[in-house]
């Protein structure tokens, strides 16, 4: 365990030190996060994830909980691979005050991509290939994500 | 007049004293009653029986503004009363308190994310030396900000030396942050340079050293240091002298005070 404070502050070094807020490096960063968090997860326990939504729901619950303390405030699919995530007080969001709608975008690029790397990690790692993005169109500390899954033909090995 | 005077008048001590009995009148000077207003423990002798002595007499003893408490020769007094009795075990306890309060996160997490940084700039940066000092440049910036939470979220006074401000960092600030217990060791002549003694690092968790390489993992843990104490006017240096990931037992960092910087007017602001 270690303090919340030490955590934003490496966060937003990591993310903004470098300039990343422009190109990918910041999803990059967050897609093997979540790639390597999600291999320790499933050491510790079964998960049986056959379907989709199954991968959604343990993100959106023991994930989120793990990471932010919290879960995902809300859920909706279309059933066809397509998954919107809200979390209405995203933690990491809380943090910034910004009245300009543009400026608080510019600002939040990276640690929004640092996210979405997060979730595509973690369902490469539960076998789901997807496309994350993220948007701010609710009121400020609320984000949504959507998730679109590729359902890729592949070689069911034992 | 007079009369009326005498009977508004509040009940004197002797009266309270006979009214109380006689152990009680020595109530306000008990050491649990100055331990609960707050007062330092004063444990040394002399000042116990000054009190007693005093109170026994009958002395209303108010001590003006300026007058220093009673004490005696043989213990050095600090700068600031509450700093006399911080010693080593009660910062520890205090950076314990301070820590059950903070809002925590999941240690894996922390340094998979450290993990994944220092992956991408070992990856961008062909020389190692260029990686460990990027490391420490990022430490440094957040070295800056930290200080700034360490002051608001302890309630850590001035301190009166340097000892006493790597006491703090070891017991409380290292605790506070990262949770973990650190000690001081080799302290030198000067008392300007000594070494912390981490037994155990939250960054390292689940990592592994390619071998040969001369990469410092946790550099950024001395830019920290460095750049918290530079915004309290501390100029040191700050490197690592033992690893776990390479090899050895600890992990140590030493912290050297180069010089106490002075607060100083930029050029254009001064008068000619």
């Amino acid at each position: 365990m270690i303090s919340e404070a030490t955590f934003d502050l490496l966060l937003a070094e990591a993310i903004h030190s470098r300039g990343l807020s422009g190109s990918d490096e910041a999803e990059l960063q967050g897609f093997e996060v979540g790639f390597r968090l999600m291999e320790r997860a499933s050491q510790t326990r079964v998960l049986v994830a056959d379907d989709h939504l199954e991968a959604i729901k343990f993100l959106c619950k023991d994930m989120w909980i793990g990471i932010f303390g919290k879960q995902i405030d809300k859920l909706q699919t279309n059933h066809r691979g397509v998954f919107v995530l809200k979390d209405y007080a995203f933690r990491w969001l809380t943090r910034h005050s910004c009245a300009d709608e543009a400026l608080s975008r510019a600002r939040t690029q990276g640690l929004l991509q640092f996210s979405c790397g997060l979730l595509r990690g973690a369902l490469a790692n539960l076998g789901s290939q997807a496309i994350v993005t993220a948007e701010l169109s609710l009121a400020y500390p609320a984000c949504s994500f959507n998730i679109q899954i590729h359902t890729l033909p592949c070689n069911i090995t034992n | 007049a007079a009369l009326r005077r005498a009977a508004r008048r509040a009940p004197g001590r002797a009266t309270r004293r006979r009214a109380r009995g006689f152990a009680y009148s020595s109530w306000s000077r008990s050491s649990v009653s100055r331990r609960a207003a707050g007062w330092p423990q004063t444990r040394c002798s002399t000042a116990r029986t000054a009190t007693r002595r005093n109170s026994i007499r009958g002395l209303r003893r108010s001590r003006g503004v300026g007058e220093p408490r009673p004490q005696c020769s043989h213990r050095p007094r600090s700068v600031r009363g509450s700093m006399a009795s911080q010693n080593a075990k009660s910062l520890a306890r205090q950076g314990e308190q301070i820590w059950a309060k903070m809002p925590k996160v999941n240690g894996e997490f922390f340094a998979l994310t450290y993990g994944s940084l220092v992956v991408q700039l070992v990856e961008d940066f062909d020389d190692i030396g260029e990686v460990n000092k990027k490391l420490e440049e990022m430490g440094y910036s957040i070295g800056t900000r930290i200080i700034d939470e360490f002051l608001a979220k302890s309630g850590v006074g001035g301190c009166a030396d340097f000892a006493e401000t790597c006491e703090v960092i070891a017991k409380v600030a290292f605790k506070m942050f990262l949770g973990v217990d650190v000690d001081i060791a080799n302290w030198n002549d000067d008392k300007t340079a000594c070494s912390l003694i981490l037994p155990e690092n939250p960054l390292n968790e689940n990592v592994e050293l390619p071998p040969g390489k001369e990469l410092l993992y946790s550099n950024i843990l001395c830019g920290v240091i460095r750049g918290a104490l530079e915004m309290i006017l501390l100029k040191v240096d700050c490197y690592y002298v033992k690893d776990v990931l390479r090899g050895d037992e600890t992990n140590e960092i030493r912290v050297c005070l180069l010089e106490k910087m002075q607060v100083e007017m930029a050029d254009e602001y001064k008068e000619s």
